[in-house]
């Protein structure tokens, strides 16, 4: 009967130990001096369309006679409504696969942009484009 | 009975802990930002290819000086047969040296519509030279440029080696180095020095028979050693 008290006091006293440690965490965690937040907001708006009739692509094609291949060297970008004047227009190529194969960025100042590309593309695997026109 | 008071102390002291934190952290008021505005903006997925030519065969003709181009295998793979002529390499380029009247080497491009093209580099100050096209491997027709005189160029066939102009057009320019191409499509024939088109010829229905199945292409001079041949190409369209 002793032997039974004497083991239920040392796992008592085990528990009491990991509660109160438990607790001095929970205490420092609690003890950092409080957090403050800058003040937040929400809104939001309606992001209309600059050009709502769609613009047309055409490629420029030079041969590399180094290679024997054709390379893409620049897309102009034609229909473009006078409401996305003065905006970035950035343009990306991809492959059949989706894959970027070539991109490039200008500022728009006319209906029709021309954008050279940062590096030639390999003119065969272009099979089609990406623009987006942002403020 | 006493272990079970413990463990009620202890969750106690434990809730009490933890409910203390929030309790610390101020509540972040949120106001609003007095509204969003935003420029106009577009975006668009577009399909289509770059209409770029298929290009056949070509040749740089990057090779030690004095190569032997008959036989020599061009960049796309078939290799150069000389028709006339003793065809070799010069500094990455082409010439016809010894040359030989109505000289020719042609390449297989594998398909009855096509444009050659090669660009014509002078060695002298005056210089002629063009293209062979349609040719079977004996006859050809071809078109030749000379830069003299504003510029010239002229369409014509050669048949067991004897030339017969076709058609002619004057003033096309005359330039350092020349560009010269001749399309074929169904019976019309297409010239352009510099990507301008100078010349279109539709071949009578004779010539037609003689040269429409043809497909070898190559390069084309008159008794010139000294013009000088670069950038040789066969594509589709």
């Amino acid at each position: 009967m002793s032997s039974t008290r004497s083991s239920t006091r040392k796992r008592l006293t085990l528990a009491l130990m990991g509660a109160t440690a438990l607790g001095a965490v929970v205490a420092s965690a609690a003890s950092l001096g409080g957090l403050t937040s800058s003040s937040l907001g929400a809104n939001d708006t309606v992001v209309a369309s600059c050009d709502i009739d769609g613009v047309a692509i055409a490629y420029t094609n030079a041969y590399d006679s180094a290679s024997g291949r054709y390379r893409t060297t620049s897309v102009t970008v034609s229909g473009v409504a006078a409401a996305c004047n003065g905006q970035n227009i950035a343009i990306t190529l991809r492959d059949t696969g989706g894959a970027s194969i070539g991109s490039g960025a200008a500022t728009v100042t006319g209906t029709s942009q021309a954008i050279a590309l940062t590096a030639p593309a390999p003119a065969e695997a272009v099979t089609g484009a990406a623009v987006v026109v942002t403020g | 009975m006493v272990h079970r008071r413990l463990l009620v102390s202890i969750c106690a002291i434990v809730g009490a802990a933890t409910m203390a934190a929030p309790a610390a952290v101020p509540v972040a008021s949120a106001t609003s930002l007095g509204g969003v505005t935003s420029r106009r903006l577009g975006a668009w997925t577009l399909t289509g290819g770059s209409t770029a030519p298929t290009v056949l065969t070509w040749d740089g003709f990057t090779r030690p000086v004095g190569t032997d181009l008959n036989n020599a295998a061009t960049g796309g793979g078939p290799v150069w047969r000389v028709i006339r002529g003793t065809w070799i390499t010069a500094t990455n380029q082409a010439q016809d040296k010894p040359s030989a009247q109505n000289a020719a080497v042609v390449v297989d491009c594998g398909r009855v519509n096509a444009t050659v093209t090669a660009v014509l580099l002078p060695g002298p100050t005056a210089y002629a030279g063009g293209v062979a096209f349609k040719s079977n491997g004996t006859n050809l027709l071809y078109a030749y440029y000379r830069n003299q005189s504003g510029g010239s160029v002229e369409v014509g066939k050669v048949v067991n080696g004897n030339a017969t102009p076709l058609a002619s057009s004057a003033n096309v320019g005359a330039g350092v180095a020349t560009t010269v191409s001749a399309a074929y499509a169904g019976g019309l024939v297409t010239i352009r020095i510099n990507g301008v088109t100078v010349l279109t010829v539709s071949l009578s229905a004779a010539d037609v028979t003689a040269f429409g199945a043809n497909t070898r292409n190559g390069l084309y001079a008159d008794n010139d050693s000294q013009t000088l041949f670069d950038d040789f190409r066969c594509e589709s369209p």
